[in-house]
């Protein structure tokens, strides 16, 4: 009879923590399919459009929950990688780099559908607001990551994650006031937030999709990263 | 203390002997193709004199950024730096000062000249000068920290892309600095957010960058 703290431990050793992987998965991805489904659903047939951006409002069901996603991956991956900082443990370095991969993905999903959005909504597919700004740089901040995250030099990585973590709300308030300083009157004519008239229910679901997708995937890619043990040992 | 002093006259003396001012040259020549690029006419330029002269100022520290670690972790003084007694966050901490005396300093320095050939007003020249001894220094920092992180691959695409993002609040505060005082507006706020991004970096950046470095030569060995 083992206590439940040494069959808890025992889910630490790589090829039984792959194998808890492996099951939590289908249940993830049909998470996913159902949340996809209720906010696609809601988002393009029920919700109502907006007084002044139309249609084009349903774009930022994508985008908005798109860039919370990559924000909070981010700092997720940046947390892993402190925590096996702080103990080197190889496990949690690697569940930080395969976060990075779909959080990278979220960052382009919200640059784009950002992209197509503005076409209807500012009549110009890019405007240089605070939001935008932001995306871009935390966009280069996963490209940066990225390139390390391949050569496999953990240590380097999750300072590198750190940093950019830290930087993360400078970055926001730095665009908002540089945006603020030199917008002339006039130029955002949805007024300061166009974000603020996405329906809340459309952007709990999307977001909800997207929670769903990101972890199948990251539990995808973090046990295809575990070494595996040979065939039948537990 | 004594052996950071070392450092920063060791570094100097090897900046002036090697090709020291590049970032100097960096900076002058972008700000001597912009006019040229955009064309004369005073007013233009003088409106985007601020944000010319900042981005230049960063641009000319990614020139020196991929050799701030790299000839002496080719040598074996890195790792001789990191093995000696003072602390590893003061050999980072030497470096940063002394690529800011051969950088962000003359580059502050030079600034009002080129202010003036952009047809910025001399009324805002302080604030350029003040905000460029300020911004640097943090860009000077950063530029270490991205330095041992980027250091033994793939070296200056990689710091490029590493530097942007984490410099931008610097960029952001020290041009709004020099807009500011081109409209008549007070440019103390943005002075002071530079001056409190100087102190977070000097916290931060060298404990970091010296943990970054030891994971380097880890490897390397």
């Amino acid at each position: 009879m083992t206590s439940p703290s040494a069959r808890l431990a025992g889910f630490a050793r790589p090829p039984r923590l792959a194998a808890l992987c492996d099951r939590l998965v289908p249940w993830a991805g049909g998470l996913f399919v159902l949340c996809l489904a209720a906010a696609l659903v809601y988002a393009l047939a029920v919700a109502p459009p907006d007084y002044r951006q139309g249609e084009a409002v349903r774009i930022l069901a994508l985008s908005l929950p798109a860039a919370w996603m990559a924000v909070a991956v981010y700092v997720l991956a940046a947390l892993l990688g402190a925590a096996g900082l702080t103990r080197d443990r190889p496990l949690v370095f690697a569940a930080a780099r395969a976060a990075l991969a779909p959080g990278a993905a979220f960052a382009l999903i919200a640059v784009a559908a950002h992209v197509l959005w503005g076409r209807p909504a500012w009549n110009a597919w890019w405007e240089w607001d605070g939001r935008s700004a932001f995306l871009v740089l935390l966009l280069l901040l996963y490209l940066g990551a990225g390139l390390p995250a391949r050569d496999g030099d953990s240590r380097r990585l999750a300072l590198l994650l750190a940093a950019g973590a830290l930087a993360l709300p400078f970055l926001r308030i730095a665009t908002d006031w540089w945006v603020a300083l030199h917008r002339p009157e006039g130029v955002l004519p949805l007024g300061d937030e166009p974000g603020d008239a996405a329906d809340p229910l459309a952007l709990i679901l999307m977001l909800g999709a997207f929670k769903a997708w990101f972890l199948t995937v990251w539990l995808m890619r973090f046990s295809a990263a575990l070494p595996r043990g040979p065939e039948g040992s537990p | 203390m004594k052996a950071a002093l070392a450092l920063i006259r060791r570094d100097l003396l090897i900046a002036r002997r090697g090709g020291g001012l590049l970032p100097l040259a960096v900076f002058a020549a972008l700000l001597l193709v912009f006019p040229l690029a955009a064309g004369p006419g005073a007013a233009p330029l003088g409106r985007l004199a601020p944000g010319a002269i900042w981005a230049a100022a960063l641009a000319a520290h990614l020139v020196a950024l991929d050799a701030l670690f790299a000839a002496d972790a080719r040598d074996g003084s890195l790792a001789a730096m990191l093995a000696a007694k003072a602390p590893a966050g003061a050999v980072v901490l030497a470096k940063a000062v002394a690529l800011w005396l051969a950088a962000g300093l003359p580059i502050a320095l030079v600034s009002p000249l080129a202010a003036v050939a952009l047809g910025l007003p001399v009324p805002v020249l302080p604030a350029l000068v003040l905000s460029l001894l300020f911004g640097t220094a943090a860009i000077a920092l950063l530029s270490a920290l991205v330095a041992a992180l980027a250091l033994g691959r793939g070296g200056a695409a990689l710091a490029a892309v590493l530097v942007l993002p984490l410099a931008a609040p610097v960029l952001a505060f020290g041009a709004g600095a020099a807009e500011l005082a081109a409209r008549g507006q007070s440019w103390a706020a943005p002075l002071a957010v530079l001056a409190a991004l100087d102190a977070a970096c000097a916290l931060g950046v060298p404990p970091a960058a010296a943990a970054a470095l030891r994971a380097a030569l880890d490897r390397r060995s």
